[in-house]
């Protein structure tokens, strides 16, 4: 049902109609920015990200090709442009010298609201940001998305034991991470 | 079996039955498993309280409207350079047209080059002369006048041959050439000779 509304309201946007445009990121918007959010850990970069998802997506929705769910499809560009912009700034970090991302989270948290979830989200960003950026997606697809290796695999193109491993190895390092800050 | 291993597949629910009830025995009896576990699943429990974060300002109110502000910059982007490559393209090609355009000018003037008698020798004579012939139309032949070359030309053919005034009339390339009285005056019978040849020549 939820799929045909989508694929109703691509049609019309392929025939001219801007505004369902606008009615297909309305509906995604949020799932955008926060897989953003999670992959980089600032508000920022995950603005810019969200940004260039929709440039990507306005640009080549007319050769959607109906086999896949909407969601899947917008997923799977948000998912690369993500991974993308990681490296990029690995490299802009790496040339300037310069933990930028730490700068930039100090004042992209500021568009929460309450103070307390955004100690938390503080916490769980530093954590997920010492995860390798594949082994933190597929952590965030599998505790934020709740998605199955399945359809996580249909999204990244990669197999399940390759998942698993990477999802094995994330807790991993998670606990590890864990333990050496209690240690502190 | 590793530690977290065990905590992996215990909380992917892949152990066997029996596995399970073995890993939770060990759990009982082991503090450094246990405190790993908990310190999992509280990590988990974070994650899950920072999943629905309402965002403070209206941000994903205005997402779209940037988005299409952005658009319409990036197309209007696109759309200049279009104009920044056609530009120098046609004034490139302007350049080269006038280049070859000027260039065939020159060549003509260069063979129709002002003569004096400083910078014409004999044989640079006899070349203009045959240019100058070939040039002629059809209608400068018929004029009454015939081919006439000016005073200074003259001068230049006497000077230049060492002749009298009176010798030029003897020249092949004679003042007049009334190619009208030669016509009138050539019998059918040398009329159709030339004809034949004309017909018969391969050009």
């Amino acid at each position: 049902m939820d799929q045909n509304i989508d694929f109703e309201l691509i049609k019309r946007f392929i025939n001219g109609d801007e505004i369902s445009f606008n009615k297909i990121i309305d509906k995604y918007k949020d799932k955008i920015y926060w897989h953003a959010r999670r992959m980089t850990g600032n508000h920022l970069d995950a603005d810019e990200i969200v940004q260039e998802v929709l440039f990507v997506v306005y640009k080549n929705l007319k050769n959607f090709q109906f086999k896949s769910s909407l969601y899947t499809w917008i997923y799977k560009i948000t998912s690369t442009r993500s991974l993308n912009f990681l490296k990029r700034r690995k490299i802009k970090e790496l040339l300037s010298l310069e933990e930028q991302s730490e700068k930039l989270h100090k004042s992209s948290n500021d568009i929460l609201d309450n103070i307390e979830t955004k100690e938390k989200l503080e916490m769980v960003d530093r954590v997920l940001q010492t995860l390798p950026s594949k082994q933190r997606e597929v952590f965030i697809m599998r505790n934020y998305e709740n998605l199955t290796y399945k359809e996580i695999a249909e999204i990244t193109g990669k197999s399940v034991g390759a998942l698993k491993s990477n999802y094995f190895h994330s807790m991993k390092k998670i606990i590890e991470k864990l333990k050496e800050n209690e240690n502190r | 079996m590793k530690t977290v291993e065990k905590i992996y597949l215990y909380l992917e629910g892949e152990l066997t039955p029996e596995e399970k009830t073995s890993f939770e025995k060990e759990l009982d009896n082991s503090p450094e498993l246990q405190k790993e576990l908990k310190l999992y699943q509280d990590f988990i429990s974070d994650v899950k309280e920072t999943k629905d974060l309402q965002l403070r300002s209206n941000y994903f109110d205005n997402v779209v409207p940037e988005f299409r502000e952005k658009l319409e910059t990036k197309e209007r982007k696109l759309y200049y350079p279009k104009i920044a490559y056609a530009l120098p393209a046609f004034i490139i090609l302007f350049l080269v047209l006038f280049f070859l355009f000027n260039t065939q000018n020159k060549k003509d003037i260069s063979n129709k080059k002002v003569l004096t008698s400083n910078n014409i020798n004999a044989n640079g004579l006899y070349e203009i002369m045959d240019y100058s012939i070939d040039e002629l139309i059809p209608s400068d032949l018929s004029t009454s006048d015939g081919v006439k070359y000016n005073s200074e030309l003259d001068d230049m053919i006497q000077k230049e041959l060492n002749i009298s005034s009176d010798s030029t009339k003897f020249l092949v390339a004679d003042k007049i050439l009334d190619y009208n009285s030669i016509i009138d005056n050539i019998s059918s019978k040398d009329a159709d000779i030339v004809y034949d040849d004309i017909l018969n020549k391969k050009f």
